[in-house]
């Protein structure tokens, strides 16, 4: 409860910024279609204590939900488990490598994610399941939605930071853009290349001889 | 084209029909058997590249799930995320054991390499390559065929997902010999890998030792050739070339070759069976051949053996007939028949050729051939040539036939005298008596074939001129012979009793005729300065002048001498060229003629002329034209034609010399009183003078008989109004009684010899005024005849 009266305050004391300093940002690829499940960050002087609240990445038919999550550095993330069958949850990224190994339902405890930067999830035994958690340093983050825009209370800054999971081979590279250009409807318009998709499959590369 | 013999053709139309026939199914086995060939090799080919692909793609799977359930593992995972290098190897090798991988390696995403179980894999992984890389990351995973350190590797390429790939593991399985042999036995074929990178280098490994792989290489751009032959070395694969991996730097082709050697040798092998079948049986067929040939050609070089036999003239021996074919058979039966019927036409001609068809009396080749036979046997025998007086005369005047069987009844008498005859030509035969046969014999045996032939209703009465000639003694050689027995049988004609026996001087005299022939034949033909007319005077009683002459031929040859006209006139006349003769005397006469008018002297000349002359229709005219060509008046020639030759034929003479005496000109007979003539026809004879002969002249002062004869002469040509020239006064008496006699005419040595035409003018001149009759002087005889 005083975490959320706490965090109400934030808010309102945040407010005439908010009122004052809003913009949008749309991010697009290479093919001009939007880029969605991107997160934006912007530095924050006010983001930089950690949430009191613990973040959810939730498994629900056998994928993480949210695929990306975004938490502060230092915040507690839970990894409920809502299907009825087990999952065994791994991650091998710097920021925080750890494992859950086979359960169900809740764990006992969450972890603290106290490293900025890109956590992989995997699960073992579902080789396709993959999720992402962002732990933003000091920053303002907002994830893309299906238009690729993301909307900040906050005064424009020169450059944002981008990433998404096929900005680069591995995943986890940050990027920083510039923003020069707004389109039509006053939207900051950033572009990034993307990696090709990788829809991981049993065997999705032809045999040579047939 | 040279013969050849039946064996040979029957041989080699056995052995020739079958060397085709198997030469033909050889070239068809050969065609069918390489093009089968061909499209076995073409389908094994294709057989073998599926089996060869579903092969490689099966392993290639079974490797590729072996090694996805190794990077799938967690533990090599967490492995490769604890970036733990040693742990990386260790897990790499452990890992590599475990799926027996011939290379693992660990790359990161951009290539390097953070671990490897090989040597040969340097710090980025360019051996790789980039696309390789590239498409492993992009599709989870990649498969190709690399070399790598001289080595040739089926490689996968699989992301380390955790769970976005981290890394790239590369598990490599070695494509060796082994894999190679393994793939060679399934398909049966013979597999080369080879690898080409991009900058011409290249690898292989094959299930063929490296000494073909030359071949190999070849054989992919051949085509198969069809007429291949057998156990050929060269071209010996024939091979299927598909790739397999293609990359930017490198690729990978495989080579499926199938040995022809091993596919054509049971072809070979058929095709050596159908040869060794086909070399048995043109053997088989050509001995067959030759026995079939020998059994039908044997019999018919037998029957050209009788053949060649029978040409000899050889007709005794049978025909032998016995063989199994009819057509032989029938040819045997033939040639038995043709040898008989060969055998008695032979014997036919040979006998017409022996023979005289007409009285089967032999012919004069059969009686030369008697007579050289007898003549080796060195007896004295006799030869008579019998000619049928008249025989011409037979047959012109009763016909042909009359004249054959008179022949033929003639020949059956002869035949029964024995001995051998033979008919010569027409009415000649030749009789060779079986024994000598004396005069009086023969008489006996004339009287018996002279006895009258009754022909057809016609009694003939035959007279035989025969001559006799006698072997040794008159000659010893046939030709000579047979012209003895001719001589001897023309001689026979002016003997009284038809018979004359050869003797040496009548050869003498034929030979002598026959000279005389030749000689007068060149004279006539050539400068004729051998030939001349002499003239003779002849004293008109009446005027006492010479108006008259008669020509004369002289003929002294240079080889024979003077030869008297009596003798050479009627060789001429039986030679047939009198006609030459006078024309030759006319042309002299008529020249001379002109000559003796152009200096005043005019004389008519009389030419003798003979029946033949007369009856040469042609003479007259030719006369006629001379005359007129030489401007002679045709009163200056005369003719005389003798009694006896007149006397020949008078009513033809009559006729012919009445053209000449319708044309004005004098005509005589000449030697009147030898001839036999009778009046009548003396009566129509149209002539205007009487020539007495000579030989009632030359003693008519001494012959009391010739003086008679002449008178009376003179007075038969007083009545029929000649006048009469009396030949051969050689003495002033004889001139005297014909004077006194009332003779008009005399000629003779007492007015002059005959003289050559240039001596005429001297003597006229010279006697122009002698008095012949020198006691009286008669009236009107100093009348000039110039």
């Amino acid at each position: 409860m005083t975490k959320t009266l706490l965090f109400f305050a934030l808010v309102t004391v945040a407010w005439p910024n908010i009122v004052y300093a809003q913009f949008e940002i749309q991010l697009l690829d290479q093919d001009n279609k939007p880029i969605s499940q991107a997160v934006v960050s912007i530095p924050s002087e006010t983001a930089t204590n950690p949430s009191a609240e613990v973040a959810v990445m939730d498994q629900i038919n056998k994928q993480f939900v949210p695929h990306v999550l975004t938490v502060n550095q230092g915040q507690f993330v839970s990894f409920p488990n809502s299907d009825n069958i087990r999952h065994h949850v791994y991650s091998f990224s710097d920021p925080k490598p750890f494992e859950i190994k086979l359960y169900r339902g809740t764990p006992t405890s969450p972890d603290l994610f106290d490293k900025p930067g890109i956590v992989i999830l995997g699960c073992n035994i579902h080789d396709h399941m993959v999720g992402y958690i962002y732990v933003s340093d000091n920053e303002l983050t907002a994830i893309t939605d299906e238009n690729g825009m993301v909307v900040f209370d906050a005064p424009a800054p020169d450059n944002v930071k981008i990433w998404h999971s096929r900005l680069s081979k591995s995943a986890d590279k940050i990027i920083s853009k510039p923003l020069e250009k707004k389109n039509d409807m006053g939207a900051w318009q950033v572009t990034a290349d993307l990696q090709p998709l990788i829809v991981k499959q049993p065997r999705k590369f032809k045999a040579r001889f047939k | 084209m040279a013969l050849r013999t039946l064996n040979y053709s029957i041989f080699k139309l056995a052995g020739g029909l079958l060397s085709l026939t198997t030469c033909a199914i050889l070239i068809a086995v050969w065609v069918s058997t390489t093009n089968h060939a061909r499209t076995q090799v073409a389908q094994r080919l294709d057989i073998g590249q599926n089996i060869f692909t579903q092969v490689l793609a099966s392993r290639e799977n079974r490797l590729y799930n072996s090694a996805e359930v190794l990077t799938a593992d967690f533990g090599f995972i967490q492995s490769v995320a604890s970036r733990d290098e040693a742990t990386i190897s260790s897990v790499l090798y452990n890992h590599g054991e475990r799926i027996s991988a011939d290379l693992m390696a660990l790359l990161k995403l951009d290539g390097k390499v953070i671990s490897s179980t090989s040597n040969e894999f340097d710090g980025n992984g360019a051996f790789l390559g980039k696309e390789l890389i590239e498409t492993a990351i992009r599709d989870g995973g990649a498969v190709s065929i690399l070399e790598i350190g001289k080595k040739l590797y089926q490689v996968i390429l699989l992301t380390v997902d955790a769970p976005v790939p981290i890394a790239i593991a590369v598990i490599g399985f070695e494509v060796n010999n082994a894999l190679i042999e393994e793939l060679a036995t399934i398909t049966k074929l013979n597999i080369t890998i080879e690898s080409r990178a991009a900058n011409g280098k290249k690898m292989a490994i094959s299930s063929l030792p490296d000494s073909e792989l030359g071949n190999v290489y070849k054989s992919v751009s051949q085509r198969l050739d069809i007429p291949r032959l057998p156990f050929a070395r060269e071209n010996r694969f024939f091979s299927k070339r598909f790739l397999i991996s293609e990359l930017a730097d490198r690729q990978v082709w495989i080579i499926l070759s199938e040995d022809l050697n091993e596919l054509f040798a049971e072809f070979n092998l058929l095709q050596l069976e159908i040869t060794f079948i086909t070399v048995i049986s043109i053997a088989l067929a050509l001995l067959m051949g030759a026995i079939f040939a020998k059994n039908l050609t044997q019999p018919l070089t037998d029957l050209a053996v009788m053949a060649q036999r029978i040409a000899r003239g050889d007709y005794h021996e049978g025909i032998i007939t016995q063989d199994s074919t009819q057509e032989i058979n029938n040819l045997s039966v033939a040639f038995g028949i043709m040898q008989e019927n060969v055998r008695h036409r032979e014997k036919k001609i040979q006998y017409q050729a022996s023979h005289d068809l007409l009285t089967n009396l032999y012919n004069r080749f059969q009686m030369t051939e008697i007579i050289k036979g007898k003549m080796l046997e060195k007896r004295p025998f006799q030869v008579f040539g019998l000619n049928i007086l008249g025989f011409r005369g037979i047959n012109d005047t009763f016909g042909y036939h009359v004249g054959d069987s008179c022949l033929q009844a003639l020949a059956e008498r002869f035949m029964k005298l024995g001995g051998q005859v033979a008919r010569l030509s027409g009415g000649e035969l030749l009789w060779l008596p079986g024994q000598s046969v004396s005069d009086a014999e023969l008489l006996a045996l004339r009287q018996q074939l002279e006895q009258p032939l009754e022909v057809e209703d016609t009694v003939l009465h035959i007279r035989f001129l025969i001559g006799l000639v006698r072997y040794p003694d008159d000659t010893d050689d046939v030709q000579t012979l047979f012209r003895r027995v001719s001589i001897a049988v023309d001689h026979a004609r002016q003997q009284e009793n038809l018979y004359q026996v050869y003797r040496q001087e009548l050869e003498e005299s034929y030979l002598y005729r026959l000279e005389v022939l030749r000689e007068l034949k060149q004279a006539l033909s050539s400068a004729q300065s051998e030939l001349a007319i002499f003239y003779q005077p002849k004293l008109s009683l009446h005027t006492g002048q010479v108006s008259k002459a008669e020509a004369l031929m002289r003929w002294n040859s240079t080889r024979l001498g003077f030869v008297s006209p009596e003798l050479f006139i009627p060789i001429a006349e039986q030679a047939g060229f009198i006609t030459q003769i006078t024309d030759w005397v006319i042309d002299r006469v008529i020249y001379d003629s002109c000559g003796w008018q152009k200096i005043g002297i005019n004389l008519q000349v009389a030419i003798n002329i003979s029946v033949h002359d007369v009856a040469n229709v042609d003479l007259l005219p030719g006369i006629m034209r001379r005359l007129e060509q030489a401007g002679l008046d045709k009163k200056m020639l005369a003719f005389e034609i003798t009694e006896s030759d007149l006397m020949k034929d008078p009513e033809k003479s009559i006729e012919h010399l009445q053209a000449f005496r319708a044309n004005g000109f004098n005509l005589a007979i000449d030697d009147f009183g030898t001839g036999y003539s009778s009046l009548a026809y003396l009566k129509n004879m149209p002539v205007s003078e009487l020539k007495i002969d000579k030989s009632f002249i030359l003693k008519l002062d001494q012959q009391v008989n010739d003086q008679s004869i002449v008178q009376n002469i003179l007075a038969l040509a007083r009545s029929f109004n000649l006048e009469v020239v009396a030949e051969g006064v050689e003495n002033e008496n004889a001139l005297r009684l014909l004077d006194t006699w009332g003779c008009d005419w005399i000629q003779g040595y007492f007015i002059s010899k005959p003289m050559a035409q240039d001596q005429i003018q001297d003597w006229l001149t010279g006697h122009r005024s002698a008095e012949w009759i020198s006691p009286r002087a008669k009236a009107g005889g100093c009348e000039e005849y110039v």
